[in-house]
């Protein structure tokens, strides 16, 4: 099998020769690979090898200086503006450091992009937003403001925040690296829910390793600007065969 | 020290006195007002993508913060008029004169506050699809107005602070009639001291107003 590309009839998401620059330093290179829809990557790697960066250049917050992405057949790089905007409907992020807008409740923050961009009316958004919160198990926090709640919280409001605006595939960047040990848990159970009960299409980066090992379809090693192994995820954690993997592996079941 | 102070002279032309304190305000209402729409266009324009526009933001902010004070009063004054063959009273020079240079200095404070928030704010925003604009206007403005009030406040207490000097152009602020009233009755040091007092209240009152405008945000920053 080509290395990196995993070639499936119904690719949701396809990315092809990516090539990504900060100035003359050359992020990632010659990237390809596709994601079917219902399926989990997770994507691994050193930090500093470019894996959030990817994540970044699929929803279209970073430019791509050469390649291909495709996400449910719309184009992502050399879009316009306005078919970006309706791109990323389809794609919600959550991120490392949560990013709630700390200015308004938690169900605001929940709502202001069904209300203002889908233009849900406000009953239809709240009710939709309520059974979020249920469902990340914060029904109680709708009218906190985000300082009052903790990191766990923040990242399953952060969570629900990306759903209401119902997409088709979730990007997670590190959603679990800032969190003390208990509440990776409580955000990491709500991600596993989206995959076992929703069958969301998804790409994470992470580094939690029982959960990428339960929970991820295919893992992705990117090291040195570009792909070094795909494999399912028991492939890749029991009989990986790049070195480049076995000495990842050996540093990050160390911690 | 053998001085008797007489404040009793401060009551005798309080009314005189108060006229001024009238044109203090005025002046200072309509200077603050402009210099925050100033501010808010030129704040505006050095976060828009036009180069040309950025760089006449920056040409226009230190040309009037760094110009003096009374040099942009007196050449505005007595200078513009023979130019532009109008003729401006003393107060519209004054107003004219604070607010170029408070212009200049509050955009500075909205792009501060601007600035202020956290980059990953706006890629959020992007993320749930807002366009630039929606940013803006529900995620960046609404946090940046509570992140510029203090340093705003600075920049109208020194407006207000500024009017004194209009006196050069003679504008009956407060600090002008001072002067008359000492030429008259020759109690300098009260009548200085009262001007003191005059503006530090209204100083004191409107920095007063603008904490509790900043105890409005229900929310903390995180």
């Amino acid at each position: 099998m080509e290395r990196g590309a995993v070639l499936g009839a119904e690719s949701f998401v396809t990315v092809r020769n990516l090539t990504k620059k900060f100035g003359d330093n050359v992020i990632l290179e010659n990237i390809s690979f596709d994601v079917e829809k219902g399926k989990v990557l997770v994507l691994c790697g050193p930090s500093g090898c470019g894996k959030s960066t990817l994540l970044r250049c699929i929803n279209g917050l970073e430019q791509i200086a050469g390649g291909e992405i495709r996400v449910d057949g719309d184009r992502i790089q050399g879009a316009s503006t306005g078919d970006l905007l309706k791109a990323r409907l389809k794609i919600g992020m959550v991120f490392q450091s949560y990013n709630l807008f700390p200015h308004m409740t938690t169900l605001k923050n929940i709502i202001l992009a069904p209300i203002q961009i889908l233009k849900q009316d406000k009953k239809e958004a709240v009710e939709n937003a309520l059974k979020l919160l249920d469902m990340v198990d914060l029904r109680e926090k709708a009218d906190a403001y985000p300082s009052s709640l903790s990191g766990g919280q923040r990242q399953r409001v952060a969570i629900a925040r990306a759903l209401a605006m119902k997409p088709q595939l979730m990007l997670f960047d590190e959603p679990t690296a800032a969190l003390d040990p208990e509440m990776k848990d409580e955000v990491l159970n709500v991600i596993q829910r989206l995959r076992t009960e929703e069958h969301m299409t998804m790409i994470l980066v992470t580094h939690e390793i029982h959960f990428v090992k339960d929970t991820a379809d295919q893992v992705m090693m990117i090291a040195d600007r570009e792909i070094v192994e795909t494999a399912d995820s028991k492939t890749f954690f029991e009989n990986p065969k790049e070195e480049r993997t076995k000495q990842f592996l050996r540093i990050i079941t160390k911690e | 020290m053998h001085y008797t102070w007489q404040f009793g002279v401060l009551w005798e032309y309080a009314p005189y006195l108060a006229k001024g304190v009238w044109y203090t305000l005025k002046i200072s209402f309509w200077s603050i007002f402009w210099a925050t729409i100033i501010g808010v266009l030129l704040a505006s324009v050095q976060i828009s993508k036009s180069k040309a526009l950025r760089t006449a933001a920056i040409v226009y902010i230190d040309l009037f913060r760094t110009i003096p004070l009374v040099c942009l009063l007196i050449w505005i004054h007595y200078v513009l008029p023979i130019l532009a063959r109008t003729e401006l009273t003393p107060v519209q020079s004054a107003i004219l004169a604070l607010s170029l240079n408070g212009g200049a200095l509050a955009s500075e404070a909205f792009r501060g506050g601007m600035e202020a928030i956290p980059h990953t704010q706006k890629q959020a925003a992007f993320s749930l699809g807002f366009s630039q604009l929606g940013t803006l206007r529900h995620v960046i403005i609404p946090q940046a107005i509570f992140a510029t009030l203090p340093p705003l406040t600075n920049v109208y207490i020194t407006t207000i602070k500024n009017v004194t000097i209009t006196m050069i152009v003679a504008v009956p602020e407060v600090m002008f009639r001072a002067q008359e009233l000492m030429v008259q009755t020759f109690r300098p040091l009260e009548l200085y001291t009262g001007a003191a007092i005059i503006y530090v209240a209204l100083i004191v009152v409107f920095s007063y107003g603008m904490r509790l405008l900043e105890k409005i945000r229900k929310w903390d920053p995180i």
